[in-house]
Parts: C-alpha cells; structure tokens; sequence
C-alpha cells in the first residue's frame, strides 16, 4: 500500500506543470490600455472607492488608457476627459492556462481544459439536470441582479458608521 | 499495473463511478477507480489543505464565476434552501457591510490574490438555525440567519463575511476546483473533449467545491491565512480587527452543532494565532458612528427573529 501510495503521489507530481510563473499580469503601467474584464465598475473622482462617482460609465470589454497610478487606482483617458478614476481590479485577470506555459503535452492539456466547462452554457446544462435547485438558482439570480449597492448607497453607509478606513 | 493504468485510476476516482461507466472505456477505469477512492480521495484534500494548488489558477474571473455561481447553488440548498430575497432588510445589510469589505479587500489584493469576481462580492443569506457561512468561487457569500443571530454587533457580523472574502481573495475556494483538473488532465482516454466528459466534470468540481466549502474546509494553514488576512479587511473598512477573536471567542463552543466552526481549527487555536496578527487600527469611531452601527445591526438582526 505504501509503494502504491508513494507511485500515485509521484505521478501526480510528474502532472503538475514544470514551469509555473507564478504571478498574475502587470497591473497597468502608465501609457498602458488595459481592457476592462468586470461588470459595473465605478469610476470615480477621485483614487477611493467612497466619494463622488463620475456620470461616465464604462462597461465591461471597454478599452482604456491610463493617464496616472495612485497605489491601486489609475486615471484614465476617457471616458470622463481624464477625470476618472479606475480601481485596478477592473481589468486585473488571468488568461486561461497561463501559468502552465511549457510546450509539453501535459500543460497543452492544461490549456485547453482550463478554457473550456465553466460558462454560461454548462450553468444551463447544469440547472437542467437540476430542476430541484431552481428555487436555489433563481434566487441568487435576484441576488445578482441586485449587484453591489450603487456609490451614493454605500457613501451614506459609511459615513453613518463611521467605515472607510478614515478614507 | 502499468503506469499509464495507474494514471486512468489515479483520475477515474475524481469522478463519480456512474458517470464513468457512461464514458468509453468506463467498466475497465471505473473498477480501477474503486480500488483507489480512498488513496486519491486523501490526495486531493491533502493538495487542498497544502495550497500546492494555489500558484497554478488558471481559470479566469469569468470561469470562476459560472463555477461559483453553480456552487453557491449547492451550498444555499444544503443549508436548507430558504434564501432571503435580496430586498429583504437583513440582505439589503448584508449587501452594505460585506461591500464596504469588499473595497477594503480589493485594496489589499497582491500579485497572488485571485481576480476581483466579475460581478463583485454578493452575500446571500439563508434562513438556517446553524451559525454558518460559506464563501464559494466567483465571490458569492452565503450567511445563515444564524450568524445575525449569534453576533452582537456589526463588526462581529463583518468577521465573518471578512473571512469568507479572505477565502475567496487567497483563491482557497477555488483550490479543490484547480486539484480537480490536474488529476482530469492525466487521461487521454476520458479527455477528448467530447462535451459530455466536459460536463461531467463540470458536475464533479462543483461537488468538490460544496463538499470544502461547506463541509471540509481548506485545511488549518489556510483558515488560519483567511483568518489573518480578515483582521487587516477589517481595519482597512474601518472596523474593529478584535471583532473576530471576540466572535470565535464567545462561541467556541458551537463547534459541535457543525458550521461555521466544525470546519475550522479549534476556535482556542484560531484565537491564539490571531493574538500574533498585527495591523493598524483604524480611527477610533465616534459615539454617533458607534450607535447608528449598533442601531442598524439591531434592526437587522430583528428582521430575521421569529
């Protein structure tokens, strides 16, 4: 049992990837367009999450140019003619498989499995074959819906009780 | 056994022997897999529990949240199904203090720290007596009624939901998921790609991800790594960091009753690591501040009595 313990731990280790990076993408340098991968994000007027937002929107695939960083904020060219400010987690994602980037066939496998099942379409799938999870299903679909609360909401919260870091 | 066999069994046993037999090649992979479930079983909480998974995510902000999402499912109809509608008081409060932790987290992100969810942090409660919550990929919260019930105070209630963001920045909940995969891309045989084997283990991560989240937990390093990063969330929103070592503190206790604690090290152990976190206070809150805290957590915990 042993033996066979140890021949099963070492295969999973010959399966792990040889070269891992490590690390996520750059977060956007100054000069950089980064494009926006979150939906209903906030912009900003100033580098904060509380305060006043900017009537611009900017959706989710937009493409925006950084003007200036503050620590995790960045200003961006448009929308808002530079007056906006982005949170960097609105564009800070993964590329599928990109942290497996050897060339062997292990890592291809990698690849391809990591860009592949989780999407809208296997939740359709999946909610098919469950039709007793639909209640469960339809009220988190609500609760999505119902999204972050907008900037005024969370600005009255804060400032009520005293939140925000001192920010 | 050949090595390539050993393989097949190592991976069959990530799957569900029923499913298995529907697949080419599945009676001669299943039986192997029987012999092996307990083997691979504890490998895969062993890879969990070690975070050896944790620097190889590779499924974007976009994967992670229709797995996520589907998760979340599970874990609301395991603690009952009876979710509160997001206009409810307790959920529209919930949705108010976990956000404002959610911005306090989002600035403490570093290079290792999974995407921010696409649609950002939801938290969702549910009508349980348990004292529970459960943070699944994709940043979707879950909260029992039993969590406002059993904190005094909205900082206690932030605890939690901190430590439950902590799990989902750290990319602890998406841990089960990553081992999953490596143990599928070792067979050739069940990984041609044909859309059924890619639904089928659509189906098992996210059984893996409801059994960690909500029952096994991620192992003692990382709770007491979620715990830790929790009280910097907490002062960063401006909350008491103390309020988690308080919380765990007065219900140690409850680790029987299964939950939020039966998962978990022992609260006594969790409190004593606690005691090594350092972080800077945030401004003291004024009385105002403090009595409309108070006043707000009172009138959410009342809508859910009774």
């Amino acid at each position: 049992m042993i033996r066979i313990r140890t021949m099963l731990v070492a295969l999973a280790a010959l399966a792990a990837p040889a070269a891992l990076a490590g690390s996520a993408p750059p977060a956007g340098k100054v000069g950089d367009t980064v494009q926006v991968k979150r939906e209903g994000v906030r912009l900003m007027k100033a580098a904060r999450f509380y305060g006043t937002a900017c009537a611009e929107t900017v959706a989710a695939g937009a493409k925006v140019k950084i003007v200036e960083r503050q620590k995790s904020w960045a200003r961006i060219a448009s929308p808002g003619g530079g007056r906006c400010w982005l949170h960097e987690s609105a564009w800070s994602d993964r590329t599928a498989g990109e942290l497996t980037q050897n060339t062997t066939a292990g890592s291809q496998r990698d690849v391809e499995l990591a860009g592949r099942g989780f999407s809208e379409d296997e939740e359709r799938k999946y909610r098919g074959e469950k039709p007793d999870l639909a209640p469960v299903f339809q009220a988190v679909d609500a609760h999505v819906a119902a999204g972050e609360p907008p900037p005024e909401e969370m600005n009255a919260f804060a400032a009520e009780g005293g939140l925000g870091g001192g920010r | 056994m050949s090595a390539r066999n050993l393989a097949l069994a190592l991976a069959a046993t990530s799957l569900g022997c029923a499913q298995l037999r529907s697949l080419p090649g599945g009676d001669l992979v299943a039986g192997a897999a029987e012999k092996n479930a307990g083997i691979v079983g504890e490998n895969l909480a062993r890879s969990v529990e070690s975070g050896e998974f944790q620097k190889t995510a590779t499924f974007t902000m976009e994967q992670e949240y229709y797995v996520g999402k589907t998760v979340c499912a599970s874990v609301l109809s395991r603690m009952g199904g009876d979710v509160l509608p997001p206009t409810h008081p307790a959920a529209v409060y919930a949705r108010r203090v976990g956000t404002a932790l959610a911005f306090a987290a989002a600035d403490l992100r570093d290079e290792d720290s999974r995407p921010y969810p696409m649609k950002g942090f939801l938290f969702i409660p549910a009508r349980s007596e348990a004292v529970n919550a459960a943070g699944a990929p994709g940043g979707f919260v879950s909260v029992t009624t039993g969590v406002f019930r059993a904190a005094r105070s909205e900082d206690e209630l932030a605890a939690v939901l901190a430590h439950e963001i902590a799990h989902v920045q750290l990319g602890h909940t998406m841990q089960p998921i990553e081992a999953a995969r490596k143990q599928e891309q070792m067979t050739g045989v069940l990984l041609e790609g044909t859309s059924s084997v890619v639904h089928a283990f659509f189906g098992k991560v996210v059984d893996a991800g409801t059994d960690f989240v909500l029952d096994r937990g991620f192992g003692k390093a990382n709770e007491l790594a979620a715990d830790a990063l929790a009280v910097r969330i907490l002062a960063a929103a401006g909350y008491d960091p103390g309020a988690l070592g308080v919380f765990l503190s007065r219900l140690a206790g409850q680790a029987a009753k299964g939950g939020f604690f039966s998962r978990h090290p022992p609260a006594a152990e969790r409190v004593e690591a606690l005691s090594h976190v350092t972080v800077q206070a945030p401004p003291a809150p004024g009385e105002a501040a403090l009595a409309a805290r108070r006043k707000r957590f009172q009138a959410a915990q009342a809508s859910v009595k009774g």
